[in-house]
């Protein structure tokens, strides 16, 4: 997310504070793709993903005036979004222990097809896709929060309730395993970023 | 963001550092021309592997998570869903605040006594404000209101009145408005506007023979007379427009979310600035709807756009339901019960409460608004199961 981006939000969300409507609309339609597929990676259930949505909405909105100023709005919505998970999961017919209630995270993976130049790739990328699909939910979850919707290290550690240092190893491990499978020798990966080779 | 000349601060990083780095994360995912450069520059020196950056990068690319998405269909209903859910809840919250409330606005009139002064004082500062930045009268009145240039209002007594601008008459029901030299019109830089509160109605017709019938609730701005490249007004509330036909002069109708160009045509547009939804349902001729920044449509007769804040739509409905107010006449088919009593709250300015369990209700019909609240209420008791009641002047609508 690009800076005047999160400039914008943040006045969005002052107005939204203040009663405006519209920047309530302007929040749903931001994020509600997002947040549906952050859903989908708890439960297969979309019905219950929207559910949880709906009350996310109705929450932030008809209890507005107890709401905070937050920096990030994204993180906020996340984190709603999850306790609200998982006080569904709670009630649901799922769980009827009294263990601690935890939501395990899992997703499937895909390379954007235009990344793949030649069939020397296509095998990298379904050695990558086996990798990752042998990382814990953990990892999943954190690799989730910091590659693809660029959390901090700090918010992180809230979203999964663990402390830094527990992140940033879990995070090296993730890493580390993914790394192992490409040796030196059989990597000469070819990528570009963007449309030009400057980097080839 | 890191300062660009410190290209050393990442002498020989490896994979797992280059993918701990937000600045490498951050550069990948939303690559600039300054970021581009950056690591060009790192790779030409050979501060970093150039086979770590690229397994560094088809990691991060390979991280990317295949996403279940929502359909159209469902973020809208969605939507609605929310929307219903918001009232519902807040409907709720409302009554218990409604004494608190009741204090807090004694408190806020005190303090926009003190602020007018104020407002004045910086309307009078700047000449030159676009139309849709006209400030509403701050006080309302239960009389419609007709603001001239250099903030003069004339109430105007009367549940129905005719306002129409002639050379540089204002007649208000064919009588000559009588005005003191001093206050006329207005200049021609200046916009005028006509407040109509809800319970009232008005005509307004324009210099180049434009008609505009104005419905409860709805505040019109436009300029004393038209710019000689294009007229335009701007609404909050609902209008119902005759736009006399003129190639060369196009007519613009602008609300809070939308902007309505036309040539020559009838129309009714529904766009009161504190919904959710606006509507514009065209008669004859074509309208060309720009919405700000996203959506551009053309209307053709008997369709109509709605805009409920998320998404757009464009459906054929029957034209004479949407127009029938014109005549004091109501047609609802299949629609809410508290959209109804809105309306009719609007038009009759009383406050109606719909209790929760009747406000889903879908009803048809057809009601004459020219008749008194009290049988308009009991005509839709006999056929919906509902029954309403007064309390302290409010009507309240529960369950039979």
């Amino acid at each position: 997310m690009t800076e005047s981006d999160d400039n914008e939000e943040l006045i969005e969300w002052k107005k939204f504070l203040k009663g405006d409507d519209r920047a309530f609309v302007y929040f749903y339609k931001k994020y509600i793709d997002i947040l549906f597929s952050y859903g989908m990676c708890f439960t297969a259930d979309r019905e219950l993903v929207k559910d949880c949505i709906q009350e996310l909405f109705v929450n932030m909105y008809c209890h507005r005036s107890k709401l905070n100023s937050t920096n990030h709005v994204k993180f906020y919505l996340f984190r709603a979004l999850k306790n609200i998970l998982i006080n569904a999961f709670c009630k649901g017919p799922h769980f009827d222990s009294l263990d601690v209630v935890s939501i395990s995270y899992s997703t499937d993976y895909t390379i954007e097809d235009k990344l793949i130049e030649d069939e020397q790739d296509q095998v990298r990328k379904e050695n990558i896709i086996h990798v990752l699909e042998l990382l814990t939910s953990h990892q999943k979850e954190a690799i989730y929060y910091r590659y693809v919707e660029e959390l901090s290290l700090d918010e992180i550690s809230v979203m999964m309730n663990m402390n830094y240092q527990s992140i940033r190893n879990l995070l090296q491990r993730a890493i580390k395993k993914m790394r192992s499978t490409f040796s030196d020798r059989n990597f000469s990966v070819k990528i570009s970023i963007e449309k030009d080779s400057r980097y080839l | 963001m890191r300062i660009l000349n410190t290209y050393n601060y990442y002498l020989n990083y490896t994979v797992e550092q280059l993918l701990a780095d937000d600045f490498f994360i951050e550069s990948i995912k939303h690559s600039s021309e300054e970021s581009d450069a950056f690591w060009e520059e790192v790779l030409k020196r050979g501060i970093v592997n150039k086979k770590d950056f690229d397994l560094a990068c088809f990691l991060l690319t390979a991280m990317q998570t295949k996403k279940e998405r929502i359909s159209p269909g469902e973020v809208s209903q969605l939507w609605e869903d929310i929307e219903i859910a918001n009232k519902t809840t807040i409907n709720k919250k409302r009554r218990k605040e409604r004494f608190i409330c009741s204090f807090i606005a004694a408190a806020s009139v005190l303090f926009a006594v003190g602020f007018s002064l104020f407002e004045i004082y910086i309307l009078k500062s700047h000449n030159h404000i676009s139309i849709e930045n006209v400030k509403a009268p701050l006080f309302s009145s239960t009389d419609i209101q007709l603001m001239l240039g250099g903030n003069k209002a004339v109430s105007l007594k009367g549940d129905t009145v005719k306002v129409s601008y002639k050379g540089n008459k204002v007649n208000v029901n064919e009588e000559a408005l009588n005005l003191s030299e001093s206050t006329n019109a207005g200049n021609q830089q200046e916009y005028n506007q006509l407040v109509v509160p809800f319970g009232k109605h008005s005509m307004l017709t324009f210099n180049d023979g434009t008609k505009v019938w104005v419905n409860a609730g709805t505040r019109v701005v436009y300029p004393v007379s038209f710019k000689n490249d294009k007229r335009e007004i701007y609404i909050d509330g609902e209008i119902f427009l005759d736009v006399k036909h003129n190639e060369k002069w196009p007519f613009i109708v602008k609300t809070s979310r939308m902007e309505i160009q036309v040539k020559g045509t009838s129309f009714n547009v529904m766009a009161y600035a504190r919904d959710i939804d606006q509507q514009v349902v065209l008669v004859s001729g074509r309208v060309h709807i720009v919405e700000k920044n996203r959506f551009k449509t053309d209307l053709h007769p008997n369709e109509m756009f709605v805009d409920n804040g998320v998404t757009t739509k464009v459906r054929t409905v029957d034209v004479k339901d949407y127009i029938l107010w014109k005549q004091g006449l109501y047609k609802y088919d299949s629609e809410r019960l508290d959209v109804i009593m809105k309306r009719l709250s609007r038009y009759y300015n009383k406050s109606i409460n719909c209790n929760v369990d009747v406000a889903f209700y879908k009803c048809s019909g057809k009601l004459d608004m020219n008749m008194d609240l009290d049988e308009v209420l009991k005509g839709i008791s006999l056929t919906a199961p509902v029954s309403f009641n007064i309390q302290n002047g409010k009507y309240i609508i529960s369950h039979k």
